[in-house]
């Protein structure tokens, strides 16, 4: 396998000369990588570019496809993730800012954002903050819709707390879309990861997520909302699709 | 302890019995399968030729395991999901038997038992399952007594992609040849890959936005070859993708692919890579046991039955569509 280090050899080795009002000084453009997560189809490290506090992500080759297919799939991903996270970013939501994009060799940089994974902390929050930070998360979500972007991984799991402060992270799979369907897909999701990693609280955390979703979307909140019903319909065997023997069970 | 399994969910009549007292726990495994002339399974059509087929196959199988039906401690029966007309067939003969013979009836879940034969069979001890069949498509992981579904496909089955593309450009059927599905064969020649909609939403995947492309580009005169290697590279590596999501997230160390559509060598190659890939141990059902049989249904129900489930013969109707995250694992844990 590929190694980041090796991919980024250049940028690894370059000095950067920064001239500000307290004098000349020489630093690496990027260094100090330290893996900190391995995804299903990226790495992240932890790291410096200039003196900035970053995270590279970088989707590394898959040894399962074809080389060309690999490669499409690589390019298109980062083009997407960089897009999309500079749209939200302009459109005031809270996403961690693109610094640095190499299509070619599957790498995005990105301004650290401190704080905590929201999935994590769920249960240490009280009530009425939870609240809070669903509300927040469904105007974010509405927000994103309403400029024509879909998520495509809206969890609890890719949400940052940090104080008063609720970001956005990993538009990996996001995409442009207007369709509502799409944009009801991205809500189900949302759905399903508190449904099925926060047990108990999951009544709270969809009502005010409605709420804020409602508030920035108006009428056609209560549209998206009626599809994501349905798309709990479209999974595999789903009893209240159609019901045409009774089970009583033993 | 022996137990009676009967499968007739889709187009296999299937009988086993299975005892737990040696390590040669198959005692029987005789089936009949239904291969429709032309196009796919009609559920009628199958029904009457599983009703047909059934006397006779469960005779074998009790000849086989030399044994009479009195010898068994349970008789179990795959009661959903699946196609109603089939169900029924498995339903009706499954209920007769007990209530003759004073059997307790213990009921199954198809898919659950794919999984629990694969396990029985592989060996994997807590593996992220990934299921292809003609009807399903999943992936999932035990947790907190059920198997929970993961991720899976918002539309239609892979193994349903792959044979209605076949069938639309005129590959197959028979779909599966010498091992290698039709669609699989006619990639191996193709060398362009061509741009197709890759979907994967959060965990889930989708095929029909896949399947409409596809056969659009055939139409509009793209090789047949090239389309086949875009489309099994495209189908096939969106499974993978979600199959790495759910190992990332549950942090298990074993992958088990189960399911008729896991025979294929190609999808097994590229599993393989990708259990080297996050140093997990892979593991494949083997084709005899992947594809419907009734020795799947014996052996679940062998492990309900020790567990204490059983149904009334008068509850024990059929449930089309019996989501496998329903079912509680008690035998787990």
């Amino acid at each position: 396998m590929e190694k980041v280090d090796d991919v980024l050899a250049d940028l690894l080795s370059e000095d950067i000369v920064v001239i500000t009002d307290r004098g000349v000084r020489k630093c690496r453009l990027l260094h100090q990588l330290k893996e900190v997560w391995r995804g299903a189809e990226a790495v992240i490290y932890r790291g410096k570019l200039l003196d900035m506090d970053v995270v590279v992500k970088w989707r590394f080759p898959k040894p399962y496809l074809p080389r060309e297919f690999d490669e499409m799939m690589r390019r298109k991903r980062v083009i997407d993730e960089v897009k999309t996270s500079l749209r939200a970013y302009a459109a005031g939501i809270p996403v961690p800012l693109p610094l640095y994009a190499d299509a070619d060799r599957g790498v995005i940089v990105f301004q650290y954002i401190e704080g905590e994974v929201l999935r994590d902390v769920v249960d240490t929050l009280d009530t009425p903050t939870l609240c809070r930070v669903c509300k927040e998360l469904g105007e974010y979500l509405g927000k994103l819709h309403e400029i024509g972007i879909v998520h495509g991984d809206y969890t609890t799991g890719n949400v940052i707390v940090h104080g008063e402060r609720v970001y956005i992270i990993d538009f990996g799979l996001a995409m442009f879309s207007k369709r509502l369907d799409d944009h009801a897909i991205d809500v189900h999701i949302f759905f399903r990861s508190i449904e099925s990693t926060h047990i108990g609280r999951e009544e709270t955390m969809k009502k005010c997520f409605i709420e804020g979703y409602t508030a920035i979307r108006k009428d056609v909140a209560r549209v998206v909302l009626s599809k994501v019903d349905e798309i709990r319909k479209w999974g595999r065997y789903v009893a209240e699709r159609k019901l045409r023997s009774v089970w009583m069970g033993s | 302890m022996k137990v009676l399994g009967i499968e007739s969910t889709a187009h296999t009549f299937g009988v086993g019995v299975v005892s737990d007292e040696h390590e040669d726990f198959i005692l029987a495994d005789e089936r009949a399968n239904y291969v429709p002339e032309k196009g796919g399974i009609h559920p009628r059509e199958a029904s009457r030729f599983l009703a047909e087929k059934a006397p006779e196959v469960l005779r074998r199988a009790l000849d086989s395991a030399s044994i009479s039906l009195s010898d068994v401690d349970a008789i179990a029966v795959a009661l959903g999901p699946g196609l109603g007309p089939c169900l029924r067939v498995g339903a009706t003969v499954a209920r007769a038997l007990a209530a003759f013979f004073k059997k307790p009836l213990v009921p199954v879940n198809h898919a659950v038992a794919h999984i629990e034969i694969g396990l029985r069979i592989t060996g994997a001890r807590d593996p992220v399952i990934v299921y292809l069949s003609g009807g399903n498509t999943a992936v999932l992981a035990f947790l907190k007594g059920r198997y929970r579904v993961f991720g899976e496909t918002l539309d239609i089955a892979l193994g349903n992609l792959l044979d209605t593309f076949a069938r639309e450009v005129g590959l197959g059927p028979p779909y599966v040849v010498g091992g290698f599905h039709v669609v699989d064969r006619c990639a191996e020649k193709g060398r362009r890959l061509l741009e197709l909609p890759y979907v994967v939403r959060g965990q889930d995947v989708a095929f029909s936005g896949l399947l409409t492309a596809a056969l659009r580009a055939y139409r509009q005169g793209a090789d047949l070859e090239d389309v086949c290697l875009s489309l099994r590279e495209v189908a096939y590596n969106s499974i993978i993708e979600i199959a790495a999501r759910c190992l990332t997230q549950t942090k298990k160390r074993e992958v088990m692919v189960v399911g008729g559509v896991a025979a294929s060598p190609i999808l097994r190659a590229k599993f393989e890579t990708l259990a080297k890939i996050y140093g997990v141990d892979m593991y494949v059902v083997p084709p005899k046991y992947a594809v419907d049989n009734g020795v799947m249904i014996a052996w679940t129900g062998l492990l309900a039955y020790k567990s204490g489930i059983v149904i009334d013969i008068a509850n024990a109707v059929i449930r089309q569509r019996w989501r496998v995250d329903e079912v509680d694992i008690p035998w787990r844990r």
